[in-house]
């Protein structure tokens, strides 16, 4: 076969279209011929920027309001006579402030770390060590923050590390580790667990997914738009690292 | 529609919204029009959920609502080719040199991406979106568009060669 016959084959088989059989044959060409490797690596990065690029729109909370309005969507109001309800709002509200405020510095941090992956992934340079190795980039943050951890090997696992940087979260400087999963780029950040917040698995509006764990007062998250028991997985690669 | 049918609307569409959206506001390039359709395809589906088969692709029904929807809007009507766009003979030429190294540096800006997306005819931005975006399958897209997977094939090929040529041709213009 050319390699223009090649060509008709390197999107459906990066977009994951290809029968297995015919899947192997791709991958074995791409392996020996430079041409369709750079055109299928090209194509990967165009597959990927779209995907974040083309995330780009959000409705605001007023339309939200308004969609579920016109859907019969929003909360019944409560019809208790008022004084059984303001007594009831009263403790509620002094217990909820203190969740609230709990939960809203959760729900920043989360942004911001989905703002810093989102940041990275659009970087023409995103990471500042750029190595697969792990011996490289672990020594590369000794003096760039004030603490230190493993790396899992990850030979022979999906999963496969692009390098790392040093990421500010609320002024306090954070290990931040690039990941790739298939077509997916992972984030993973590790610093202080009261700066990168508390141990819950969260799904953000735009499609992200955040997993955390702690290990001796440090948080490690990871962020991206693979699926939750992808990164979950990566992440409990991570906390055996730590033992 | 009982309350329980409607609270299964609910659940079913609202995560969608997002989406649905970030895909509306892609095909109409305006807020206000993003706005209308998504409100429309919100009726039209809660009118029509109990024409909805359950265990069927809900997240397809709601974008083919939407993209109808879209077909026949003001904007639809005028974005809509008058030229076969299936026809692989009426592809606009490529110009310039064809250098994957050189496409990755374009790729990379994020703002000219965007340019290019949006230079994009409706009918090839449509289903790049659907496949990069909202990672639907070829046979999924083929269903939401009506039209063979053959098409989608060629289709989503054209659109993405024409994408790389417009980021080309920003470049050029950019240096000039």
């Amino acid at each position: 076969m050319t390699c223009e016959l090649w060509r008709d084959q390197i999107e459906p088989y990066i977009d994951g279209e290809l029968a297995s059989s015919h899947d192997a044959e791709v991958a074995a060409h791409l392996r020996t011929c430079a041409e369709c490797n750079a055109f299928a690596a090209e194509a990967i990065h165009l597959k990927r920027a779209i995907a974040t690029a083309g995330r780009r729109y959000e409705p605001t909370p007023d339309f939200r309001r308004q969609i579920m309005d016109s859907i019969g969507a929003r909360p019944s109001r409560l019809r208790l006579p008022w004084l059984t309800f303001a007594f009831a709002a009263a403790l509620l509200v002094a217990v909820t402030l203190g969740v609230f405020a709990w939960r809203k510095h959760a729900a920043d941090t989360s942004r911001e770390i989905a703002d810093i992956h989102l940041n990275t992934l659009a970087s023409a340079n995103p990471v500042d060590v750029v190595s697969t190795d792990m011996h490289t980039v672990k020594p590369w943050f000794q003096g760039r923050v004030p603490f230190t951890f493993n790396l899992p090997e990850l030979a022979g696992s999906p999963y496969s590390l692009d390098g790392g940087r040093v990421a500010y979260v609320r002024g306090t400087p954070c290990a931040q580790l690039l990941f790739n999963y298939r077509l997916h780029r992972i984030s993973m950040l590790i610093g202080p667990a009261n700066v990168l917040g508390g141990s819950n698995e969260r799904s953000l509006p735009n499609g992200f997914h955040i997993v955390k764990f702690e290990k001796n007062g440090y948080s490690y998250v990871t962020i991206g738009d693979a699926g939750v028991d992808t990164l979950n997985e990566l992440s409990e690669k991570m906390q055996s690292a730590q033992n | 529609m009982s309350r329980e049918r409607n609270l299964e609307f609910e659940t079913l569409a609202l995560p969608l919204l997002e989406r649905l959206y970030n895909f509306a506001y892609w095909l109409a390039q305006n807020r206000d029009e993003a706005q209308d359709l998504v409100q429309e395809t919100f009726a039209k589906a809660l009118r029509g959920f109990d024409g909805f088969q359950r265990g069927t692709n809900f997240k397809a029904w709601m974008f083919r609502i939407l993209r109808n929807t879209f077909l026949t809007s003001r904007t639809g009507l005028r974005a809509a080719p008058m030229l076969d766009i299936d026809d692989p003979a009426v592809e606009p030429a490529i110009t310039g040199t064809d250098d994957p190294e050189r496409h990755l540096l374009r790729v990379r800006d994020r703002e000219a991406l965007e340019r290019a997306m949006e230079a994009l005819p409706v009918i090839f931005r449509e289903i790049v979106l659907l496949c990069d975006v909202e990672e639907m399958k070829y046979q999924e897209i083929a269903d939401l568009l009506q039209v063979p997977i053959g098409t989608v094939m060629s289709r989503l090929a054209r659109g993405r060669r024409q994408l790389r040529t417009l980021l080309q041709q920003k470049e050029l213009t950019r240096k000039k």
